[in-house]
């Protein structure tokens, strides 16, 4: 076995560490683990600016590489580098000043007025789009976290520095209003 | 909140249908089945976009080299950073160095020797003329063709045509009778009348008595 493939073994905390004992390779496989996911998870939260999103994600690992001792090797590694995300997104929402304040649960429903037969996943991914814009930064957030990457609620809990209660209520709250204000692009309801 | 969770978790995963009877009874006791199939379609639709969406991103294919040259160059740094703090921990005692500057200052200081007002005496003023260019701006009439299209009216002044009369010899009309000087013979007219075609007789009709 390589030694580049003995890492590909390791867990992100165990790679952080040599990594921090100035193992490059280390910081390659880490780098290989979360770029793309820390991307994806940005553009999603920076309104879908891809340039944006890329300038965020340099400057994230551009500080672990000059810094990469401000990691706890003792804490959850995905949960952190998801924090340090989430603030950079945050700090950026704020700069521009559009952290928008809107409630999830005031959020007006849309009438159903349109004949839904000729909506096509491309219609959808444009509403759903909108409608993840207008959430509240925290909703967003959840609902990017728990469905889209996937975390779990401990670690969105983490995260968002919540109690995994509130994690719980915000993403079932998304979800319930979301899958109602979008119930048109299913298929048994445009029947 | 767990029971929310789970239904939470087979909404993402199962649909309605393939739901056992117990699990449906517990799905039914939070919510419709028309909710439960709506939020189901919702995370299925939601999953494909981001599964698309997330396939369609990449980094840029710049920036692991970029951050590798600055971990090299981090380390680099981190290496003259040792070097310059050993040389910082190297200790000499104060009075070696009293005694090195002072021999420096020996070495170096040397009292003035020139006159500093004599230096000023000699001094002369230059003057130093500086010849510039100004601008001047002159006047030059140029004559410029411009072509201009206009209508012109031509008077254009003709001769009028004259006849050459001789008096004296008479002159030929177009119709061929040549007139003479001599009073025509009157008796003679009423008889012919040049090379008409018409007779004599039908001419009478215009004839007057004279």
């Amino acid at each position: 076995m390589s030694l580049f493939n003995r890492h590909k073994t390791k867990s992100d905390e165990a790679l952080m560490l040599l990594f921090q004992e100035g193992n490059q390779r280390a910081f390659d496989e880490v780098y290989h683990r979360y770029s793309k996911r820390l991307l994806h998870f940005m553009f999603r939260m920076v309104n879908n600016d891809e340039a944006l999103a890329q300038d965020l994600l340099h400057d994230i690992f551009m500080r672990l590489v000059q810094q990469p001792n401000r990691f706890d090797t003792s804490r959850n590694f995905k949960s952190w580098i998801f924090t340090v995300a989430a603030n950079e997104c945050y700090k950026h929402h704020r700069k521009r000043g559009i952290v928008e304040q809107v409630d999830v649960l005031e959020m007006d429903f849309p009438i159903l007025d349109t004949n839904p037969h000729d909506l096509d996943q491309k219609t959808f991914r444009r509403a759903l789009r909108k409608e993840l814009e207008q959430l509240s930064y925290d909703h967003r957030c959840t609902f990017i976290l728990r469905f889209q990457e996937g975390l779990s609620v401990k670690e969105v809990s983490d995260i968002m520095d919540c109690s995994e209660g509130t994690v719980k209520s915000r993403s079932h709250h998304c979800l319930k209003n979301l899958s109602v204000k979008l119930a048109m692009y299913n298929p048994i309801n445009s029947d | 909140m767990d029971l929310e969770k789970h239904i939470e978790d087979l909404v993402t995963s199962k649909s309605f249908d393939s739901l056992t009877p117990a699990k449906k009874e517990m799905v039914l006791s939070m919510m419709t089945e028309n909710e439960y199939v709506n939020q189901h379609a919702f995370m299925m639709k939601s999953k494909k976009m981001f599964q698309e969406e997330g396939d369609m991103l990449s980094p840029d294919t710049d920036l692991l080299f970029s951050l590798r040259a600055a971990h090299t160059a981090k380390k680099n740094s981190k290496g003259a950073a040792a070097l310059w703090a050993s040389i910082a921990g190297f200790r000499i005692p104060a009075y070696q160095v009293g005694i090195a500057a002072a021999l420096l200052f020996m070495l170096f200081w040397r009292w003035p020797t020139t006159d500093l007002r004599q230096d000023r005496m000699e001094r002369q003023v230059v003057y130093e003329t500086i010849i510039d260019t100004i601008q001047v701006i002159k006047e030059i009439p140029v004559e410029v063709m411009v072509p201009v299209e206009r209508v012109v009216r031509e008077i254009v002044y003709l001769d009028r045509p004259t006849m050459n009369v001789d008096l004296t010899l008479g002159f030929e009309t177009n119709n061929g009778i040549t007139p003479s000087a001599d009073a025509p013979d009157m008796a003679t007219m009423e008889q012919s009348f040049g090379n008409s075609s018409f007779s004599n007789e039908d001419l009478d009709q215009f004839r007057v008595g004279i």
